[in-house]
């Protein structure tokens, strides 16, 4: 009877997203409802989880929970500490949610839902939860090693050599993309910018009560800072109603750029109890909150999807970013449904804490379905907004044109209706100036997610405190990002530098300390200015880098997977990494190859400075404009050698893990894993 | 019956909360060093201590 029930249970949830799957890819003729893309992912979601994650636990990682995990053996209550499954879920989710799954989904909505849907759930159920799956499985087997140890000691040393490379490579290019995001949701905007001002006092007072008034009251502390950042952002209106204050919190890209460059060194220099981490501890009180909050709301609104399921844009010529589907949807959904940078998280803090090998399913490849749900919801929030909307804040000036009227004549002209005493009266009632050319996503988002919000309490009246809110918890976040990877890159600048010259690698050492900051705050600072410079907004260019760069990490996470299957002897099983892995190269490498060589300027960065070139050499540039236009076109030659960096660094691992692979199939070599010896448990079972 | 599921329900919430936060951290802390006889930091080095550990490598994504 309990069987016949369960299989009932699962074939109701299977014809649920099977529903759902149908009518988000078959329904043309009018807008649907936000709830099918709830059933499509949730049912798909869960299908996978149950069935596709408990074969690779089975079958290909062969999961055993009578081996004493590195939590058991080498328990020290500081790294390695055994922790129930669910926290260990919690901290591994709150670790890989980051602003990638709000802002790629909503960029890759100028294709319509349908393309960026899918891809997030086919690409997280057979990809990226594979992915962090598999990579936690392998350094949990290896005492809770990293991935570079991992490509090290598995493939070869320049495997972690490159490992290392790529790491920093992302984070650079990460830290620019997200902070020109910030720059672009709070620029002109006193309200935004008072708000988050405001949270570095707030995030400092918070440091004080937890190093000195009350160590280690995390809670405590956060519910303080939750409260005084409530007060910030209802206060910020107030600030944005005084003409003498509203002066001096409207900001524009330069100056906000500069400030975040000055902020991210403070932050990386400061001692970390006093900005770093109660500034983190905030935003992962507050992510965890909104993130419940926004589905509650999804499932009590029900919003009109008003986007169409594909758009015009899909030849390739998009405003908010250039370049067709394949490869650019993939490429700018990136974290959402495969991401490298997790491969980070599932080999560092994660590996150490759990208590069963069999958790690792649920915390490895579980997380990654919640993260990619989230990026579901970001898809559903900016599809919920009229097109014409959608394309008025995601379009840059350089494209649409500078003021509303020439905005709305242009966007219209493509079939999305949407007139300036619209954008007027939205930007009116969400507490801003304008609302058009504010590219990166967030806006939208925010605008999205404030009419879901305020449609469940306080109506109207409550749109432009939702928007500021939202805006606060997407700023609030993409900081924390900002703070903690500064910091993380100057100790990997230290670390190469110390085979330089030894004192550099002293992570205590001051002079060091402000060198390496000033370094890595200089190369992430570099491109946000250029981003901010750039009359295509940016994003253009530097999201795309992101997401080639973020699905590069993914690649090399998968190749290391995929040889230590092969060590292994699941030869049976291999297609399970191989396929993501396969994919991801093609993906991946078609992009860099036309985001270099495409003879469109608006995607291929060299034919962009060819451009540029051209007329520079035929007079078309103004005088004033001659030393900008050569800036920019140094900057796509730079962007060019990047893109082809990173490449390279890939194809190399991929060539030595080739040689690799057959060598050991062969016969030539045998195959060593380096997995530490096996120890029983002395746990009982359920414990 | 149904209250006290709800009381328990909220208990698990705030429990896995303070988990989570890293609010519950020290006493985690000082039930290992009971467990594995381990030297004991006071809840302020342990605050430190931890904080080091934690942004010393990547512990946030994108």
């Amino acid at each position: 009877m309990k069987k016949l029930t369960t299989i009932a249970l699962w074939t109701l949830i299977s014809l649920a997203g099977a529903a759902g799957l149908a009518v988000i890819a078959f329904e043309r003729n009018e807008p649907i409802n936000g709830m099918w893309f709830i059933f499509a992912a949730g049912g798909v979601y869960l299908v996978g989880y149950r069935f596709y994650s408990a074969f690779i636990a089975a079958r290909v990682l062969a999961l055993d929970n009578s081996r004493a995990t590195p939590a058991e053996r080498l328990e020290d209550g500081r790294d390695f500490v055994p922790t129930n499954k669910w926290v260990v879920m919690g901290h591994h989710f709150a670790a890989i949610a980051g602003p990638g799954p709000l802002v790629g989904p909503t960029l890759a909505a100028q294709f319509g839902y349908l393309p960026g849907t899918l891809w997030l759930i086919a690409g997280a159920v057979l990809g990226g939860c594979v992915q962090d799956f598999v990579i936690l499985f392998c350094s949990i087997r290896r005492n809770g090693k990293s991935l570079g140890q991992m490509a090290r000691e598995e493939v070869n040393t320049r495997g972690g050599m490159i490992a290392l490379l790529a790491v920093l490579a992302i984070m650079v290019i990460l830290l620019a993309v997200i902070g020109l995001v910030v720059v672009n949701a709070l620029k002109d905007s006193p309200w935004g910018m008072f708000t988050l001002a405001l949270t570095i006092p707030i995030a400092m007072l918070m440091g004080l009560y937890m190093r000195f008034w009350r160590p280690g009251r995390v809670l405590e502390a956060s519910l303080i800072g939750f409260a005084l950042v409530l007060f910030a952002v209802i206060a910020g209106q107030w600030v944005a109603a005084s003409p003498q204050w509203s002066q001096v919190f409207t900001l524009s890209g330069t100056a906000l750029a500069v400030a975040l460059i000055v902020y991210g060194f403070a932050a990386s220099a400061l001692p970390v109890w006093l900005l770093l981490a109660p500034r983190d501890y905030l935003s992962a009180f507050i992510k965890i909150g909104v993130m419940f909050a926004l589905a509650a709301g999804i499932l009590l609104v029900r919003p009109t999807i008003h986007m169409p399921a594909l758009t015009r844009f899909v030849d390739g010529t998009g405003p908010v970013f250039a370049g067709k589907i394949f490869p650019f949807c993939f490429i700018t959904i990136a974290c959402g449904a495969v991401s490298g940078f997790h491969s980070l998280i599932s080999s560092g803090t994660t590996p150490k804490l759990l208590t069963r090998e069999g958790h690792a399913r649920l915390v490895g490849y579980g997380a990654m379905l919640m993260e990619s749900f989230v990026g579901i919801m970001a898809m559903v929030a900016a599809c919920a907004l009229t097109p014409g909307v959608y394309f008025a804040i995601n379009s840059p000036s350089g494209i649409v044109g500078g003021t509303a009227e020439a905005a709305a004549a242009t966007i219209s002209s493509w079939g999305f209706a949407v007139d300036a005493p619209t954008m007027h009266a939205l930007a009116l009632q969400v507490g801003e100036k304008t609302l058009l050319n504010r590219t990166g996503g967030a806006p939208s988002l925010a605008v999205g997610m404030a009419q879901i919000f305020s449609h469940w309490i306080g109506g109207q009246r409550l749109l432009a405190v939702w928007y500021h809110f939202a805006i606060m918890f997407e700023a609030l976040f993409i900081l924390t990002v900002l703070d903690a990877g500064t910091r993380v890159g100057r100790f990997m600048v230290q670390e190469l530098l110390g085979h330089v010259w030894k004192p550099l690698a002293r992570t205590g050492w001051y002079p060091s300390i402000l060198f390496t900051s000033a370094l890595i705050v200089g190369a992430w600072g570099y491109f946000l200015y250029q981003g901010v410079l750039d009359p295509l907004g940016g994003i253009n260019s530097l999201w795309p880098l992101f997401g080639i760069s973020n699905q590069l990490l993914a690649t090399v996470a998968l190749v290391v997977a995929t040889t230590i299957l092969i060590k292994m002897g699941r030869l049976r099983w291999l297609w399970v990494t191989l396929v993501p892995m396969v994919w991801l190269v093609i993906v991946t490498m078609t992009a860099s190859y036309q985001k270099i060589f495409h003879p469109d300027p608006r995607i291929g960065f060299l034919s962009a400075a060819a451009q540029l070139t051209q007329q520079l050499g035929t007079g078309a540039i103004a005088p004033d404009r001659i030393a900008f236009t050569e800036r920019l076109i140094f900057n796509n030659k730079l962007d060019a050698a990047v893109t082809a960096a990173l490449a390279a660094m890939v194809l190399v691992l991929l060539f030595e893990s080739l040689i690799e692979w057959y060598r050991i199939l062969s016969g030539r070599k045998q195959a060593a894993l380096q997995e530490a010896p096996y120890v029983a448990t002395r746990w009982a079972e359920g414990d | 019956m149904h209250l006290k599921s709800l009381i328990s329900n909220f208990r698990f919430l705030l429990w896995w909360f303070r988990q989570v936060l890293g609010d519950a951290a020290y006493e985690n802390y000082m039930r290992s060093c009971r467990t594995a006889a381990l030297p004991v930091m006071s809840r302020e080095e342990f605050f430190l201590d931890s904080l080091r550990r934690r942004y010393s490598s990547v512990s946030r994504c994108c």
